[in-house]
């Protein structure tokens, strides 16, 4: 589902971001990838949603190949087929958590008529359908992340690429994220979680790759 | 996608930046009204001097002892001439009894016909410029029995200058009105684009096509565009529905103006957007 072959990403100030990195991940896996700020994870994320362009090696994403000059719609359909989560959440301050959800759905060309089922559907799935009508700020950090990943469910993503989505959390809240993403991965979607909590990775029985200084250190269970 | 929800978005963009929509639009309809006013002066003038060209004739007046049939036959060898007609003394009084019309009682005052008989030369219309008339007039001139000539190439003359100056003016104006709207409408939607900035993020990251990203700025630069040509078409009637009164033989092409105006402006609103995006998106 996803190849790293001798991957390295050198940004234009020369720095090196992710240096020789070999990665297999099969579908319907959980991976954690854990590392200090500035190890790599978040270039690593990037690389699978092109969020960046590869420097050197072979990168294959759901049969894209992303090592190659890619065009805008080959971009836009590997995304749609892709979930992100992000520590700061992403979310449209101006509209309510079931905008948010609507927006999404609608920008993505989901027929008009599919939206609200859509919408309220993951909502219940991440237990905030409750709250569809409150707006980001009156909601607590885990609740505005569990709708960040709604939205990153609702259009029933492959993979889900969460990039330190306990960062800004409470214990309790980091909990409850993760038991929302190991309940995602049993659905079926391959979820990569890049964290720099290494307990919360280590205590979840999951596969662990350590990233540090580029590099991935460790693989393993 | 709908089309109806892009156009949605379009136009909550615009609500959220209503004043600089409005300013922006504002003076972009500035430079349409002086373009339009140009414009239409432009094309009177142009009316005017076709008008004219029409009508241009040589008038050649005769010495009572000229060889009319000679004279006819001559001035039918110079190029560029078409049709001579001979108009009589008699016939010259006529016509000035009937274009005095009710006055014509003045004429019964006179001893005698003072009018010269007349031969009334047209022209090939590529002979209709001021420069061609005046060749063909001086060669009229020189002919024997020829009094004398008229034929108002002072005046085509006039009016082919004033056309030039003005055709000048307009395509600077056409050029400053071009550049402005297209900078005025860049920097109008670059600033709602910074303003969308997360908005933009976020459709990109989950899989919104180019299109769909880009789509809601043109429909905004392009309603900008049109809606300073509104505005300017709206000025501009009422500024030539005033001056009409004072000009006579006054024409508005308002349809002619509508549509350039629309046009010109919604092509300069997209062209607008179209730099702000390759230079923000991009």
């Amino acid at each position: 589902m996803i190849f790293f072959e001798h991957v390295s990403k050198v940004f234009k100030n020369g720095w090196t971001a992710l240096y020789d990195v070999n990665l297999r991940i099969k579908e319907g896996e959980f991976v954690f990838l854990v590392g200090p700020t500035g190890a790599g994870k978040t270039t690593l994320l990037k690389l699978i949603y092109r969020g960046e362009e590869v420097s050197a090696g072979k990168l294959n994403v759901l049969n894209y190949v992303l090592h190659n000059n890619l065009q805008d719609k080959s971009i836009t359909e590997l995304r749609r087929k892709i979930g992100i989560v992000f520590q700061d959440f992403k979310l449209l301050l101006d509209r309510t958590v079931y905008e948010n959800i609507e927006f999404t759905l609608r920008v993505i060309g989901i027929r008009p008529n599919l939206i609200p089922e859509i919408t309220i559907a993951t909502l219940n799935k991440v237990g905030m359908a409750n709250r569809k009508d409150f707006y980001p700020y009156q909601l607590s950090g885990g609740e505005q992340q569990k709708v960040s990943i709604a939205r990153a469910l609702a259009k029933g993503p492959q993979i889900l690429l969460a990039d330190e989505p306990t960062g800004n959390i409470d214990h309790k809240g980091s909990v409850d994220i993760l038991n929302l993403l190991k309940e995602i991965n049993y659905a079926g979607a391959t979820v990569i979680m890049a964290t720099h909590d290494k307990i919360i990775a280590e205590s979840s029985n999951k596969r662990v790759i350590q990233v540090e200084n580029g590099k991935i250190l460790s693989d393993g269970n | 996608m709908a089309i109806s929800y892009l156009f949605q978005e379009s136009l909550k963009n615009i609500l959220r930046n209503k004043s600089s929509f409005f300013l922006s639009a504002g003076v972009s309809a500035a430079c349409l009204i002086l373009l339009s006013i140009f414009l239409v002066l432009t094309l009177n003038i142009s009316r005017v001097k076709n008008y004219i060209e029409d009508r241009v004739e040589i008038y050649a007046f005769l010495n009572d002892d000229a060889n009319i049939d000679n004279l006819i036959e001559k001035i039918g060898q110079i190029t560029g001439v078409k049709q001579i007609k001979y108009v009589s003394k008699d016939e010259a009084f006529r016509e000035l009894r009937n274009d005095l019309e009710e006055n014509s009682s003045l004429l019964d005052i006179l001893e005698r016909n003072p009018l010269p008989a007349s031969l009334r030369i047209q022209l090939d219309a590529s002979y209709k410029l001021a420069t061609k008339l005046s060749d063909v007039e001086s060669k009229v001139q020189l002919l024997k029995g020829i009094k004398e000539t008229w034929s108002g190439k002072e005046l085509l003359n006039k009016l082919q200058r004033y056309l030039k100056i003005i055709t000048f003016f307009d395509i600077g104006i056409l050029l400053i009105t071009f550049l402005s709207v297209i900078f005025i409408v860049s920097r109008t939607v670059e600033a709602a684009i910074v303003a969308k900035a997360r908005e933009i993020e976020i459709m990109r990251l989950v899989g919104a096509s180019t299109a769909m990203v880009e789509f809601p700025f043109y429909v905004e630069g392009f309603l900008h565009g049109v809606f300073g040509s509104i505005l300017s078409l709206i000025v501009s009637v009422i500024i030539f529905y005033f001056s009409s009164t004072e000009i006579p033989a006054f024409h508005l092409p308002f349809f002619t103006l509508l549509i350039f105006n629309i046009v010109f402006g919604g092509t300069l609103g997209l062209a607008g957007s179209y730099i702000a995006l390759s230079r923000i998106l991009q």
